[in-house]
């Protein structure tokens, strides 16, 4: 075999898919947050993420006022750890070129392809959790309090869209527009988290290849 | 290296890299649980996040004259609105009964008027009087007013 033979050979045997995944991984935590949510035309504006939230209030930024110094450094965490599996997962596809690393790198991505995929999940299952609380809230307000001085009418979008919320009391009444949406960083996570689980795959098979 | 072992260190890193941040937490704030956990005095943080200021001592509507127009059949009232809020605001309709004596009249807001940040904007009301006129020496009354204001896109309505 000829070295340029074996050259390819060993290329081939990179889990590709695995090296993207874990790329876009370790990039994730600096892209941005992933979901906004506008109240009227600025009143309030909301940027969230697993690795933060952003929160301007006419025109204000409050994210440092309500924030809490131990939930930003637990966050801080949370994005070490996504560099951390993103950089297990890149090492594990690349280790695959080597035939006595190739049991480390089956356990490298074995580890690290499906926990962005569970990230994604909680955090898309967490919002839709606070949005249905929030829409019933209205409803569950009036069967507890019964003829209550105020009035509240929930119709938030399920996570993408538009929808509004309004209410009052008997000298007052408000009603506010909202829109949510996704970011095109939450594109990146899913097609992250989507190669993650797809390169985990792929490498059972280029194990499998391998053997026979 | 074993699989086990393997298995061991790659699912702890991320367990200590948690715990290291959380205890860094704590560290970098004199291990004070409170400044800690709560980045400033809640009230502030209310203060904040509220769009005006507590203490503010100007009224937000003030009547700055009264003018009868069209031999005394058209009733004009120059209202100076002082905004407290940090950004702008449209107000989009503004009523008001004015009783004078036994005359009531309706004047309203001619046209939608912009209100900068924290600033004021002089305004015209005006309406039709009865044909009895307005008698002069008479304080004029308000009631039943209504307000629509614009806050950057929230609609809020107000009856008075």
């Amino acid at each position: 075999m000829g070295n340029s033979e074996a050259a390819a050979k060993a290329w081939r045997r990179i889990n590709w898919i695995g090296v993207i995944a874990g790329v876009l991984t370790i990039a994730l935590p600096f892209l941005g947050k992933w979901w906004q949510l506008t109240l009227g035309t600025g009143a309030v504006f909301m940027e969230m993420s697993p690795f933060g939230t952003d929160i301007i209030i006419f025109e204000e930024s409050v994210s440092g006022a309500i924030g809490s110094p131990l939930l930003w450094w637990f966050l801080l965490g949370l994005k070490l750890v996504i560099v951390y599996l993103g950089v297990v997962l890149l090492a594990g596809s690349v280790l695959s070129i080597s035939d006595r690393h190739v049991a480390i790198a089956e356990q490298f991505i074995h580890f690290s392809a499906r926990k962005l995929l569970w990230l994604v999940v909680a955090f898309v299952a967490l919002l839709f959790f606070i949005i249905v609380i929030v829409n019933q809230a209205p409803g569950i307000l009036d069967s507890l309090i019964g003829n209550a001085p105020f009035q509240l009418r929930s119709d938030l979008p399920y996570l993408i869209g538009e929808g509004e919320v309004s209410g009052g009391i008997e000298v007052m009444r408000f009603a506010c527009p909202i829109r949510m949406e996704f970011t095109n960083a939450f594109g990146i996570a899913v097609l992250a988290a989507a190669l993650g689980v797809a390169s985990r795959i792929y490498q059972k098979r280029l194990h499998n290849k391998n053997i026979t | 290296m074993d699989e086990k072992k393997i298995r061991f260190v790659l699912s702890t890193i991320p367990t200590i890299l948690l715990v290291v941040c959380i205890v860094a937490a704590f560290a970098t704030h004199g291990w004070n649980v409170r400044t800690t956990v709560f980045s400033e005095d809640p009230r502030k943080t209310v203060e904040r996040l509220l769009p005006f200021e507590f203490d503010a001592e100007t009224e937000f509507l003030e009547v700055k004259g009264i003018e009868l127009a069209e031999g005394g059949n058209k009733l004009a009232i120059e209202v100076v609105i002082h905004s407290p809020l940090n950004v702008p605001m449209t107000i989009e309709e503004l009523s008001a009964e004015v009783v004078v004596g036994n005359s009531t009249s309706t004047i309203s807001l001619p046209g939608k008027v912009e209100i900068p940040a924290k600033g004021s904007s002089s305004i015209k009301l005006e309406g039709s009087l009865p044909k009895a006129g307005m008698p002069s020496e008479a304080e004029p009354k308000f009631r039943n007013m209504k307000m629509k204001l614009d806050i950057t896109g929230l609609k809020l309505e107000v009856f008075m």
